[in-house]
């Protein structure tokens, strides 16, 4: 146990995720952003790890470590690469929900193939709902589901039909698929659909799993936030530290600490309350309102240290050189996702 | 007087501006800022409404305005490209300003005119990788050769270098003497041992130019010494005075844009089945969006008006552009959230207002030195 309460296992699961990020993913972390490539090697090797399966039943090959697990090793992905950490988020979103809505052995064995890395899976981050035209024999389905996350390269997508039925079709459909681009995750294969009447392929029924979708979104892009606060923190003590203006270490001076401060301490409570939210539902407590507080904690937290974060490198802060230009950008993102932090914030109590 | 400190004059030059700002560079200004072009054609039309040269007299080819009737224009134009606001801000409050508050009266009729109607880009070079918000600690050394100025050194974060013809620059006599050995002088585009380097890959204004200059061994005549020798920092602390005001009138505009947007989109969007404009979390974000782009407004208009009063203003403009800046980010970044996820798209302008926005906090010194700049002068210290 370490002072966050964190198991061993746990520390074990952070501690490889978070070397191999150091290794992997640091080195090409901001030019992946600047071009906006999705990270498939980098997604697959994380696969390798099993990073998607975290959370999954020991049934579908999953670690069956909980949500407190996944969070802690996405957060260890945001702070090197968001847009990474986004796309295994939305992976295991996916795993979790084949693996919780599906029945019978064919959606099993996808839950696993999911988790494992060998089917990738995609889905929106705006509003998941589609008309249905017609379910029988066949779903057909209109509509636009835009902010795909994953949507370059995945072969299957996540998505609701407004008979309030969650399912899964292979992907991309026969329609149009176009690229996204955004101010932030430039590099999760972000896309947009639109569907005209159209057939969905392999259609797979996950049925109604509203609520359970709403606490892993919440979760999962918590812990990004999270990440992204951590990674503001790594950038800008030692930058604050090796940066001499007037014949000092610009860390010397109390409105550069201040910023520094702010960004710590701000780490530290969206950490907190995410952790909290995470072990609350993984010992089987009713735990959404926390949840609640977390997503937008952590949220708001991210954007406010990403802000800090650029201040501390000034003029550096303002271009693509460095990490905060990219967790800005990547922060204001989450912040903006529904519901925002603003409109989450008169509805938390 | 009027309201703000406006007189109709000052109110029918904003609303010719405005006009031109929401009919000519609106359209394009998505566009600008997707693959990072600079507004060329935009800027020499902006010159050949005499828009480049609106607070200097018409002896030198200026429009004969004043220094609201400028920040009015900026903000304005700000409204819908920061990109081109703020190639015009560097070109008329850092490049034309000290030619025309320093300058010699042959340097002022050469440089001037082109300048001031457009037909020449102006920049100023005061930025360097180990010199930031320490400016005094200027690294770009001269030294005396014959009737030489030898110039060696780099700058970093330069607007409008790429574009411009003529840079006003800042070099040191001797470093150890820091801000007591600085002159300011002028470079022409094309002198030998003068170059542009790296340009900028930026989080917004990606429309403007932000280049490095380098100079080696560069060797100007005598007569660019801008000022008196050695008293250059002065004339650079007295050109951010004025600098800052219109760093501050572009958060201005970038917030006033980035709220008429939204109170589009409430007005015409319905959440949950609700009119967005009738929910209350939305109604406060705008009170408090539209509240506090007033305060700043009037810091600004303020401290343009002292500026043309000829006081001075180092104080007004450090809180004004403190003020305004933050107003510029606090506002895209909240009225973001009103619009959701919809509005992260690149296909939406707010997230551009906001990355733009950022600047301003950061450039012609960050908030942290606006602070050191205004709690000097009210401590007395």
């Amino acid at each position: 146990m370490d002072w966050l309460g964190l198991s061993d296992e746990q520390l074990l699961v952070r501690k490889e995720v978070a070397e191999f990020c150091r290794k992997e993913v640091a080195p090409v972390a901001l030019e992946l952003d600047r071009q906006g490539i999705a990270p498939t090697e980098l997604f697959t090797k994380l696969a390798g790890l099993g990073a998607y399966a975290i959370p999954l039943p020991e049934a579908q090959g999953g670690a069956n470590l909980g949500m407190l697990t996944t969070v802690v090793a996405l957060e260890e992905v945001a702070r090197v690469l968001p847009s990474l950490a986004l796309c295994a988020a939305v992976q295991t979103i996916v795993a979790l929900s084949v693996a919780s809505g599906g029945s019978g052995h064919l959606q099993k064995e996808l839950a696993a193939s999911i988790g494992r890395g060998a089917e990738t899976a995609a889905m929106s981050l705006a509003d998941n709902t589609v008309t249905a035209l017609a379910t029988s024999p066949a779903m057909v389905v209109e509509g636009e589901l835009d902010l795909i996350s994953n949507g370059s390269f995945a072969r299957h997508l996540l998505l609701r039909v407004s008979t309030a039925q969650w399912g899964l079709c292979g992907f991309p459909p026969a329609v149009e698929l176009q690229a996204v681009q955004a101010i932030g995750f430039r590099a999760s294969g972000l896309a947009k659909v639109r569907f005209a009447a159209t057939e969905l392929v392999d259609w797979q029924p996950l049925g109604q799993i509203d609520e359970r979708m709403e606490v892993w979104r919440s979760l999962l892009l918590a812990a990004v936030a999270v990440g992204i606060c951590q990674g503001c923190l790594d950038k800008s003590v030692p930058y604050a530290r090796a940066r001499h203006q007037f014949g000092q270490p610009i860390a010397n001076f109390d409105m550069v600490r201040r910023l520094l401060g702010e960004i710590s301490w701000r780490t530290a409570a969206a950490r907190l309350v995410t952790y909290d939210a995470a072990f609350q539902w993984d010992r089987g407590y009713s735990a959404a309102e926390r949840i609640a507080t977390a997503f937008a904690c952590s949220r708001e937290s991210a954007m406010v240290c990403a802000d800090c974060a650029v201040q501390v490198f000034g003029g550096y802060g303002y271009t693509k050189d460095y990490q905060p230009e990219m967790f800005f950008r990547d922060a204001k993102f989450l912040e903006a996702l529904s519901p925002s932090v603003s409109e989450a914030r008169s509805r938390l109590v | 007087m009027g309201l703000l400190e406006l007189t109709d004059a000052h109110l029918r030059f904003r609303d010719q501006v405005r006009d031109f700002a929401q009919r000519v560079i609106a359209p394009q200004a998505a566009q600008l800022d997707a693959s990072g072009t600079f507004p060329i054609e935009l800027i020499r039309e902006l010159g050949a409404r005499g828009w480049l040269g609106i607070p200097f007299p018409k002896e030198y080819g200026g429009l004969g305005l004043d220094c609201r009737s400028y920040i009015l224009a900026l903000e304005e134009i700000a409204k819908v490209c920061a990109s081109t606001a703020i190639t015009v801000a560097a070109h008329c409050s850092l490049a034309c300003y000290p030619i025309f508050a320093h300058g010699t009266e042959h340097q002022k009729k050469k440089y001037l005119p082109p300048l001031l109607r457009g037909e020449k880009l102006g920049s100023f070079g005061l930025t360097e990788p180990n010199a930031g918000s320490d400016a005094g600690a200027t690294e770009t050394t001269v030294r005396v050769e014959g009737d030489k100025w030898i110039i060696d050194g780099q700058k970093r974060f330069i607007t409008n270098s790429s574009y411009a013809d003529v840079v006003v620059f800042t070099a040191s006599h001797d470093r150890t003497l820091k801000t007591k050995a600085i002159s300011a002088f002028l470079v022409e585009r094309g002198t030998p041992g003068f170059r542009v380097g790296r340009h900028e890959d930026k989080l917004g204004l990606r429309a403007s130019d932000t280049a490095e200059l380098w100079f080696e061994g560069c060797a100007l005549p005598h007569d660019n010494l801008l000022g008196p020798e050695r008293e250059g920092f002065k004339v650079f602390m007295e050109t951010l005075d004025g600098g800052r005001i219109s760093i501050g009138a572009l958060g201005l505009g970038i917030a006033a844009g980035a709220l008429e947007y939204t109170l589009e989109y409430v007005r015409t969007h319905v959440r949950n089945g609700m009119p967005m404009h009738r929910l209350q979390w939305v109604q406060e974000l705008i009170a408090e969006a539209a509240t506090e782009i007033t305060c700043a407004r009037h810091l600004i208009y303020h401290a343009a008006a002292l500026k043309d009063r000829g006081a001075k203003i180092t104080v007004p403009s450090a809180m004004a552009k403190l003020y305004a800046s933050e107003v510029g980010t606090r506002t895209c970044r909240r009225l973001m959230d009103i619009i959701g996820p919809e509005g992260v798209s690149v296909l939406h302008p707010l997230e551009r207002f906001l990355r733009d926005a950022k600047l301003m906090e950061i450039g012609e010194g960050t908030s942290q030195i606006q602070k050191v700049v205004i709690a000097r002068e009210v401590l007395g210290k």
